[in-house]
Parts: structure tokens; C-alpha cells; sequence
């Protein structure tokens, strides 16, 4: 038994080290998914900012009737995101499945720019560009785990979250842009929405491969691949490695503050301008995606813990200045670079590490997984966060959060640092 | 994939890119190439003609050929004679000697606050973030107020939001809204971050002012002043308050049922006993009294304005046809 464990890692070891010269380089795939990404968001983002003005404006809702619209979208989305994985693994074929999420969100788009009026038809788009999304991010995600090498991981992470990323911030830019030039030009916003979305779903299909073996051979070389199961995927939630990862990823989720509560925070305490929100989001975009390729390249190097609890570290500061720092301008800008930085440190790197120790036949059922946890969690602490608030008032919420999270992080590390090490024996 | 595939492919996306770049094109120059409609223009009336300059109520017209809603009055005397203007308020009041008219800017990406002076010129013109849902102004016009909603940052976070911002009317900006204000509930400071205010009215003193703050599920009459920045709560369960002319009662809208059903009551605010009205439909408006014995209000289902005695007898009638956003207006000379 000894010795075929040390010759399946001998197999290894000489399979990535023929693959070398390329491990650190991120492959062809994974920049293309990226683009896919960022032009996809580009799309998306143009039609997020402006439909509130559309639907008030043009079409003649009230706040409240399209908040009743937007409601009844947010829970299947969640859902969707584990069974796309699922069916991605199942079918080995990852790239078809984000094709449809991805084609459903662009004939969204479509269906926005012909259904004129008719909030049959806004609904309807919404609803599509909703689960769209969910259906495409698990394989997504699968998709570039599968096309990135072991010791890449973390950066090809990097990199497709520095684009998507950018597309986010392109995406408000261009349509406030139109609607300053040519006023009223919703139509011709929703057009070229489309044609990016068009554009994405073609690099996609066009020119990304689909894969749906490990490209880098995986870790234990002798490890039989699970069978493509919901049984198996949670027997693999049961052990250790990956039944640790998601319930440290839960746990550090509870204690988040979401991006909206921290900015509502940040205007209470400053006091500025309820119209400057959105650049709070565009400041943070900003941070994450120039900063989400080098802290990969960083959690490849020095390891993905480092990294991820040293992002969880910039957090609890983000958290600290809020509480401590004198509300100022320079207290937002302070604010914006650690939560920017948090999330470089933090999003693709969780992923890329989670994909590392999921079996490729299940990864995109996992990875769903995985994203439904930290989703539910989130929720449930945006929903406490505001009970506290309320109960307590601003700062004590903060505060109450803030030696939670110091909690959870130092509970995770340690038992992170254990587990790693009893397998190290 | 073969490199023929792969050149197939490439030209198959350079014909994607290029067909959405000629349609981008054709798109924009389409739009452009459309007649803008008119620029919003002047409604100026001469002195003495306008609505400051006898007892009139203004309103916003739903008689409008074109079907928008703009800005009308008539004379308190004479509801026959219809004045309509090419105003697009989506919704207006009028008190002292100004007018305050909260409608979509020029470039249809927002709402303004158009300040009107006594002869309908335009003073100042501010804009403000949200879809405005109620305007009052206090009895000199020193004071205009704007409640609007407030959207999230992406249409996924509209959750019910509403701002209420304070205009010093003569100088045109906006001093501070009831956001920035210190209440108190019992003696506490409240502090929630789901605290909504809506629907001010103000006192003959030009600076306290009694309106609407909503947290958790519970609405709160509030009484504050706008010298002070701080409020309090005074009684439970009221919406849109409107003080009657002798600063006695308040005209309110009353969640009654489990099925946010209201009916419209007056709160006595020396004794606290609150008096159904005759009213039996559930109305969404701030009532606006049209002297000390009855009140007034746009149903949307009909699109009419109705008066009502408001000592809770009487039956309804209507007042004008085709009308909503009512402003009772007898200049400040009179008594």
C-alpha cells in the first residue's frame, strides 16, 4: 500500500513537472471565460442602473411595484446555483451549461428592448436574466478549476475575477454616459446591452473549451473520481477537507455585513449625499479588480490560507475603521480600499481552493454547493445585522459583528491550521 | 479545434462584433435623428392673474388632451373655469406666495423641485433622487417639502425607501432631511436603520411641523421643528398628516384591517380621540383641508377630487373632475 501511494505520487509529480513551464501561466481558457464575464457584466450592469429609471419613468411604475417584482426573484436563484453545477457534471459538459445561463440572460436582454412597455415582458426579462445567472456561475466556475493548473489555481481565479470585475465597472459608466448624451435613450441602452451580452455568449460558444477532466492531473494521482451523484457530493461534505472548507466559509459569512449595510453605515456616519452610493460600489469594484490578479498570484505562492484569512484580517479592520476612525471623506476612501482589498483576497480564492479538493466529476456540484452555503449564510446575517440595528442601534451591531468575525476568524484559522496538518502526518 | 475551424470561428465572431457595431450606430443616430419634445417652458402669468392672486385651488389636471398630467387652477369661486398650463408636475403644492412643483427634469433621468414665485415664474429648479409622493409648502412659503422614494443601489435592493428633504424656498437649496433629524420614542433616541418619514405638515409658525415615521411595521405621528433638527412621537397608527387651518385637528389616513386597507380619521391633538370619516373607500392621498369643517383628497381609482365634512358625518361628494395633488390657496393678505 506504501509503495503504491509513492509511486501514484511519483506519476504526479512528473506529470506536473513535464507541465511546468506552463503551470504558472493562465491558460487561453480561463482569459477567455473571463471576457465572456466582462462583457457579460457590461451588459448586465448597463440594464441594472437604468431599468429603475426606466420602469419609473418611461413605463410608469411606482418604487414599490417593481420592488414587489424584484422580490419574488431572489430565492430561485440560489437554488439554481447547485443544480447547474450538478448538471454540468453530469452531462462533463460545463461549457453547454453556462451557454444556457448565459444564453437566457442575453435573450433577456432582447426580450427587454422588444417588449416596449409591457410589464409582462419586464417581468418576464428579469425573472430570465435572474436565473440565467444562476444557472451559469457553478460551471463556470468548474470550467475554469478544470482549465487551470493545481499551482495556478488562485490566479486564474484572479484573473477571471478582475475582469468580470471590470466589466461591472464599465457597464454603469456606459450607460450613464448615453443617457447624458442622447436623454432618454433607454431603447437604444437596452440595444447595445444586448449586443454585448450577444458578444459574451459568442466568445463562450465560439472559442472557450469545454473540459471536464482535471487539466492538471489532481492531487492524489490513485484517488478514484466519485461518481456524479448528489450522494456523493454531500458524502464528500461530510469529510474533513471539504466539510471543513464550507462550514469556515459559513461561518466567516455569518459575520459579514453586506455592501449594502456597510455603505448605509458609512452615509450615516458621514452624511453625504444619498446619490454618491453607487460610486461606493464603483470604489470598491475598482479596489477588487485591480487588486484580485495579484493577491492570486499571491495565494498561489505563499498558499490560499495566508492569503484568505489575511483577507478576513482586512475586513475586521474595514470593520475596525468604522467603528474608531472620525467619520471623513478619507474615512470612506480607508473604508473602500480594505473592502476592495478583502474581497480580492477572499472571493476567487476561496473558489480556487475549494476546487482544488473537489474531485473534477463532481466539482461543479460542489462549487454549487459551496456558493449556496456562503449565499444562505450572507443572508442570514443581513437579516440579523438589521435586527441588531434595530434593537441595539448602529454602532453596536457593527461592534457585535466585528468581535464575531475576530471569532469566527481565529476559530477557522486554527482549525483550518489542524486539519492541514493532520493530513500533512 | 483545426485551424480552419478556428479561422471559420474568428470570422464568424469579427461578423458579430461588426453587425452589433452597425446596429450600435444605426441605433443612436435613429434616436438622435428623433424631434426632441418641447423644452418645458414658462407658465408665467401676468400679476394679479395668477393663482397667489385670489382664493384658488391648483391642482394637477388629469383633463389634459395629450393624456400628461400638468399643472392647473381655477378660481375657489368659479371650479368651472379650468386654467391649464403645460406644467408637468407629478405632484405640486402651493402656499404664501410660492409654488413648488416636483416634476421630471428635461433629460427624463430624474425629478426636480421647480420653485415657483407669486406670477408662476421659475425661481429655482433642484434636483432630487427618487419618485416624489408628496410636496407641501408652510403657510408663508418659507419652507418646501419634498417626500420622494428612494430606489437601492441596483434594482435589487428597492426595498421601500423614502426621503423627505427640506427646501428653503427663497434661496432655492435644500437645508436637511427628516433623515438627519434627532427622534424620540419615549424619551428614547430612535435609531433603526429602517426608519422612513413621509407626508409633512407644517404649523402656522412656519417651523414646527407634524408628519409620518414609519420603522419596523409600526407608522408614528411625529412633531418636530425644523430649527432644532429633533421630532417626536405623538401618537400611533398615523399616515400623512394634514393640520387643519385653526391647528386643532389633524386629517390623516389610518391603517385599519389586516389588509392595508386605510381609512381616512381626524385626530383631535388636544384630546387625542380619533374620528372615522365618512369615507369608506381605503385612499392613498394627504388629505388638504379646504377650510376648518372638511377636507379633500385625489382618488386614483376615479381620478377625481372629493370633499368630506370632517366630523365624520356627511357623505362624500365630489369636488372637481379630472384632478389630483390638491393646494387649497387664499393669499396671505387676507385673514
Amino acid at each position: 500500500m506504501y509503495s503504491v501511494e509513492n509511486l501514484g505520487k511519483l506519476v504526479t509529480t512528473l506529470r506536473t513537472a513535464r507541465r511546468q513551464p506552463s503551470a504558472k501561466r493562465v491558460s487561453r481558457n480561463v482569459v477567455l471565460l473571463g471576457f465572456t464575464s466582462m462583457l457579460t457584466d457590461i451588459s448586465s450592469e448597463m440594464v441594472t442602473t437604468v431599468l429603475p429609471l426606466y420602469m419609473v419613468f418611461v413605463v410608469g411604475f411606482s418604487p414599490l411595484q417593481f420592488g414587489a417584482i424584484d422580490g419574488l426573484q431572489q430565492g430561485a436563484a440560489v437554488l439554481l446555483r447547485s443544480a447547474s453545477g450538478f448538471i454540468g457534471d453530469r452531462s462533463r459538459r460545463h461549457k453547454d451549461v453556462a451557454f444556457v445561463g448565459y444564453g437566457l440572460s442575453a435573450l433577456a436582454r432582447l426580450g427587454l428592448l422588444l417588449g416596449g412597455q409591457a410589464w409582462v415582458a419586464i417581468t418576464a426579462a428579469t425573472v430570465a436574466d435572474r436565473l440565467g445567472k444562476g444557472i451559469r456561475t457553478a460551471p463556470r466556475d468548474a470550467l475554469i478549476s478544470l482549465s487551470s493548473s493545481q499551482e495556478g489555481r488562485a490566479t486564474a481565479f484572479g484573473v477571471h475575477r478582475a475582469l468580470d470585475t471590470t466589466g461591472a465597472l464599465i457597464g454603469p459608466l456606459l450607460a450613464f454616459a448615453l443617457l447624458t448624451l442622447i436623454p432618454g435613450s433607454y431603447a437604444v441602452i437596452f440595444l447595445i446591452s444586448f449586443c454585448f451580452a450577444l458578444l459574451g455568449l459568442s466568445v463562450l460558444g465560439l472559442f472557450v473549451k469545454n473540459h471536464h477532466v482535471d487539466q492538471s492531473g489532481g492531487e492524489d494521482g490513485d484517488q478514484e473520481e466519485p461518481r456524479t451523484s448528489l450522494r456523493s457530493t454531500l458524502r464528500l461534505l461530510k469529510t474533513r477537507r471539504i466539510g471543513g472548507l464550507t462550514l469556515v466559509a459559513a461561518a466567516l459569512g455569518l459575520f459579514t455585513v453586506s455592501d449594502s449595510f456597510i455603505y448605509l453605515v458609512l452615509q450615516r456616519q458621514v452624511q453625504f449625499e444619498v446619490t454618491t452610493l453607487p460610486l461606493l460600489y464603483v470604489g470598491t469594484a475598482l479596489i477588487f479588480a485591480l487588486l484580485a490578479v495579484p493577491f492570486g498570484r499571491l495565494a498561489d505562492r505563499l498558499g490560499w490560507m495566508k492569503v484568505f484569512f489575511g483577507g478576513q484580517v482586512l475586513l475586521v479592520c474595514m470593520y475596525g475603521v468604522l467603528l474608531f476612525m472620525p467619520p471623513s471623506r478619507i474615512q470612506v476612501g480607508v473604508c473602500l480600499l480594505l473592502f476592495g482589498a478583502y474581497y480580492a483576497a477572499t472571493d476567487g480564492v476561496l473558489m480556487a481552493n475549494a476546487s482544488k479538493v473537489i474531485p473534477a466529476s463532481i466539482r461543479g456540484t460542489g462549487l454549487g454547493l459551496l456558493a449556496t452555503a456562503l449565499g444562505m449564510a450572507r443572508l442570514l446575517a443581513s437579516i440579523v445585522f438589521g435586527a441588531v440595528w434595530t434593537w441595539q442601534g448602529m454602532d453596536f451591531a457593527v461592534a457585535t459583528f466585528t468581535c464575531g468575525l475576530i471569532l469566527a476568524t481565529l476559530v477557522s484559522a486554527l482549525a483550518m491550521k489542524s486539519l492541514t496538518m493532520k493530513e500533512a502526518t | 479545434m483545426t485551424t480552419h475551424d478556428m479561422k471559420t470561428r474568428s470570422l464568424v465572431f469579427a461578423g458579430l462584433v461588426a453587425l452589433c457595431l452597425v446596429a450600435s450606430v444605426v441605433a443612436v443616430v435613429a434616436f438622435k435623428g428623433q424631434t426632441r419634445p418641447a423644452a418645458v417652458g414658462d407658465i408665467a402669468v401676468d400679476p394679479g392673474e395668477g393663482p397667489t392672486a385670489a382664493p384658488s385651488l391648483v391642482f394637477k389636471n388629469l383633463k389634459a388632451e395629450d393624456g400628461s398630467d400638468h399643472l392647473g387652477w381655477v378660481r375657489l369661486n368659479d371650479l368651472e373655469e379650468r386654467v391649464a398650463t403645460e406644467l408637468p408636475c407629478e405632484r405640486l403644492y402651493f402656499a404664501g406666495d410660492r409654488g413648488l412643483c416636483a416634476m421630471p427634469s428635461p433629460d427624463k433621468a430624474g425629478f426636480i423641485a421647480r420653485m415657483l414665485d407669486k406670477d408662476l415664474n421659475v425661481t429655482h429648479d433642484v434636483p432630487f433622487p427618487g419618485y416624489p409622493s408628496r410636496v407641501r409648502i408652510s403657510d408663508n412659503g418659507q419652507y418646501g417639502v419634498i417626500t420622494a422614494f428612494i430606489t437601492g443601489e441596483s434594482y435589487a435592493d428597492a426595498r421601500f425607501v423614502t426621503r423627505t428633504t427640506i427646501y428653503d424656498m427663497a434661496a432655492g437649496k435644500a437645508i436637511t432631511d427628516l433623515e438627519a433629524f434627532a427622534t424620540f420614542h419615549n424619551g428614547r433616541r430612535i435609531d433603526a436603520p429602517d426608519v422612513n418619514y413621509w407626508g409633512v405638515t407644517f404649523e402656522a409658525d412656519n417651523d414646527h411641523f407634524f408628519a409620518t415615521l414609519a420603522t419596523g411595521k409600526q407608522t408614528h405621528l411625529i412633531r418636530g421643528a425644523v430649527s432644532t433638527r429633533t421630532a417626536e412621537t405623538l401618537h400611533q397608527n398615523v399616515e400623512c398628516p394634514s393640520l387643519s387651518p385653526d391647528g386643532k385637528r389633524i386629517g390623516y389616513k389610518k391603517l385599519v384591517g389586516a389588509n392595508g386597507q386605510w381609512r381616512f380619521h381626524v385626530l383631535e391633538l388636544s384630546s387625542k380621540l380619533e374620528t372615522p370619516l365618512a369615507e369608506p373607500r381605503s385612499i392613498d392621498d394627504q388629505l388638504e383641508w379646504l377650510d376648518n369643517h372638511t377636507v379633500m383628497y385625489g382618488a386614483l381609482e376615479d381620478g377625481h377630487l372629493w370633499r368630506l365634512p370632517a366630523d365624520g358625518t356627511g357623505t362624500p361628494s365630489q369636488y372637481l373632475d379630472s384632478a389630483a395633488s390638491p393646494a387649497v390657496l387664499r393669499p396671505i393678505r387676507e385673514g
